[in-house]
């Protein structure tokens, strides 16, 4: 969880969203510890109840769990849900986009799926 | 006593420590190499060094409370209750000192005179300190009148130092000449200076609460 | 424990440098309080620490009022930039001396860590202030505010002087200090974009008056910057509030605020972005706000 955090996104959820993407990477595997809030707040220097927000919304998930006095886990199957969760995701985030510009570049629907063939190579 | 007020009784310990030593410096200054009667003498002259050096002091600082103490103090949390008190103290604290100790040489060395002296000493103590903050009250509101008053003190104390220190016995002569004539005022400058004291601190507690603690 | 100030009003002159601010400020909570020059922060701030009499309302900590009350004041701690200019004796005074004083009027104050921030500084203890870098006595003020571990510690301006690799240090330490004790912090900052990740919640103060108290999280996230042709872009935030706007040729760019529930409007060509506390400040607080 190397990344910086940038100006784009509410900062819980790049702080979420790191986490996932380790989580998919593999860094930190299932039932194992993530950094505690305070560790997050310390090492991008944010305020630990933003750190919070983020690891509370992957455990209202389901994609981390909490082990009272110990501190917060990747569950059991969090890989699965975020794939899903991504691929579901990968509409509004991509498609819809890529379609919208598509629209304002006046590329067709074939000229698109053309591209997408050719680079798919 | 509340922590409010250490930063003063430090501040008096501290004042007090440099004055004697300072006092204890200028006797062995003076009396080095002299018989015993002549330290005596010499002893004797102490408690006026005394009085003069603390009352100059005295009215310097109770000057520069106003100036910097006070927002100092209340900058760092300090109430202005606790502010008014404890500059209080420490003023009660300088003199209630210079005058014992005065007193204490006085007494084995020059006891006739004492009831003459003394009480001119301690005026001359206490109106340091009450012209002193009465300055510094000035100095907040007219910084020109403040500064003037100030300078002329000065000029004053520093006129008659030099007079005294050149002027050897001569000057000593007229020096006791004053005092004694002081001494026949006491009353009066004793009732003088209670009504400025009354002023003083009116005045300071007035200034104090609505003082503000500005950049 | 909470510090609450009720209908807050200083007057100077004619003029209300605080007008009629009501706030509550909880513990746990690291606060910011943003405003233009002349806001009137550093004021609200003075009252809020009984420094400064007020002209009407109240300031209350734990239901008491705070002016002249010993025991409140032990709770609060006002850090601020020290005049050291004028001749006054506070610039004669030593580092180590001028701490020594803060830790007599601070009950909770914590000499090891002072100690331990003097050396983290690298501040000549032995120096008087006046001989110091702009930057060493905004280090000293810091060090003041945090050793002092009072529960309510006001900073003004802490970071003035600083550069970018003290502040990034300053801010770690705050978020390490605050962590290891949940005290409640506010600091009222010019350089908001650096501070922004760092307050819970921000306060943001305009005129005298408060325009908004809101968890800075939530405010940025409800901030959108609407850009395209300025029809495309009227039509896009009709019934929204638009705080900001600015027009060049025929583009238009609007800065709005989304409530819950609501949306820019679908079916225009327009950019939306999202936008950064800074940018949500100069919208509400600069000349051509609504």
């Amino acid at each position: 969880m190397n990344e910086q955090l940038t100006e784009s996104k509410s900062i819980y959820l790049q702080i979420s969203e790191m986490i996932e993407t380790d989580i998919l990477r593999e860094i930190l595997l299932e039932e194992e510890q993530v950094p505690s809030t305070n560790e997050l707040a310390k090492q991008y220097t944010i305020n630990p109840a933003t750190a919070a927000k983020g690891i509370n919304l992957l455990v209202d998930e389901g994609i981390l769990y909490k082990k009272r006095g110990i501190g917060m886990f990747v569950a059991a199957g969090a890989r699965e849900k975020i794939l899903s969760k991504r691929r579901r995701a990968f509409v509004e985030t991509y498609l819809d986009r890529l379609l919208e510009e598509a629209g304002r570049l006046g590329i067709t629907k074939e000229e698109l799926i053309e591209m997408i063939r050719e680079k798919a190579l | 006593m509340g922590r409010g007020y250490r930063f003063w009784v430090r501040y008096l310990w501290q004042t007090i420590s440099v004055g004697v030593a300072a006092a204890a410096v200028m006797f062995l200054l003076t009396g080095v190499g002299v018989s015993w009667s002549q330290v005596a003498g010499t002893l004797a002259g102490l408690p006026y060094y005394l009085v003069l050096g603390s009352t100059l002091a005295l009215t310097l600082i109770c000057f520069t409370t106003h100036l910097v103490y006070f927002p100092l103090v209340l900058a760092l949390g300090s109430t202005r209750r606790e502010a008014f008190w404890g500059f209080l103290l420490y003023r009660a604290g300088v003199v209630a000192v210079t005058a014992l100790l005065s007193l204490a040489i006085l007494l084995p060395l020059a006891a006739g005179e004492i009831w003459q002296v003394f009480p001119v000493l301690v005026l001359v103590l206490l109106f340091g300190c009450t012209l002193g903050s009465l300055m510094g009250l000035a100095y907040q509101k007219l910084k020109f009148i403040g500064i003037l008053m100030l300078m002329v003190i000065f000029a004053i104390v520093g006129g008659f130092v030099s007079f005294f220190l050149v002027g050897g016995n001569a000057a000593e002569e007229i020096f006791d000449g004053l005092f004694a004539a002081l001494g026949r005022y006491v009353v009066v400058g004793g009732i003088l200076w209670l009504l400025s004291a009354v002023l003083d601190l009116s005045l300071t507690s007035l200034a104090l609460r609505h003082r503000e603690v500005k950049l | 424990m909470k510090l609450i100030c009720s209908d807050l009003v200083k007057t100077y002159g004619h003029k209300n440098a605080v007008d009629h601010v009501s706030l509550t400020l909880e513990q746990g909570k690291i606060y910011g309080l943003i405003g233009r020059n002349g806001a009137g922060k550093t004021t609200l701030l003075s009252m809020l620490t009984a420094q400064n009499p007020v002209t009407s309302g109240t300031v209350t900590l734990d239901g008491e009022p705070v002016w002249e009350n010993r025991r409140a004041l032990d709770h609060l701690c006002f850090s601020r930039e020290l005049n050291v200019s004028q001749e006054s004796g506070v610039g004669s005074m030593k580092v180590k001396e001028y701490l020594r004083l803060a830790s007599y009027y601070y009950p909770d104050w914590d000499g090891e860590l002072a100690r331990r921030l003097v050396e983290l500084f690298e501040l000549p203890v032995k120096k008087k202030l006046m001989k110091l870098s702009k930057g060493m006595l905004s280090m000293v003020t810091i060090v003041v505010a945090l050793a002092s571990k009072a529960a309510f510690t006001i900073l003004d301006e802490p970071v003035a002087g600083l550069d970018v690799v003290m502040r990034e240090k300053f801010y770690k330490l705050l978020l390490e200090e605050y962590a290891a004790t949940g005290r409640t912090f506010v600091i009222s900052t010019h350089i908001i974009e650096e501070a922004a990740d760092v307050l819970e919640e921000v306060i943001i103060m305009h005129q005298g008056k408060i325009l908004t108290v809101a968890n800075t999280q939530e405010l940025v996230d409800s901030a959108r910057y609407v850009s395209g042709r300025a029809e495309d872009v009227d039509a896009a935030v009709e019934g929204l509030t638009v705080c900001h706007s600015e027009t060049m040729g025929r583009s238009k760019g609007a800065t709005v605020f989304l409530k819950p529930g609501e949306q820019i409007r679908p079916g225009y060509d327009v950019t939306v972005q999202p936008i950064n506390l800074q940018k949500v400040f100069v919208a509400m607080c600069g000349e051509e706000a609504h």
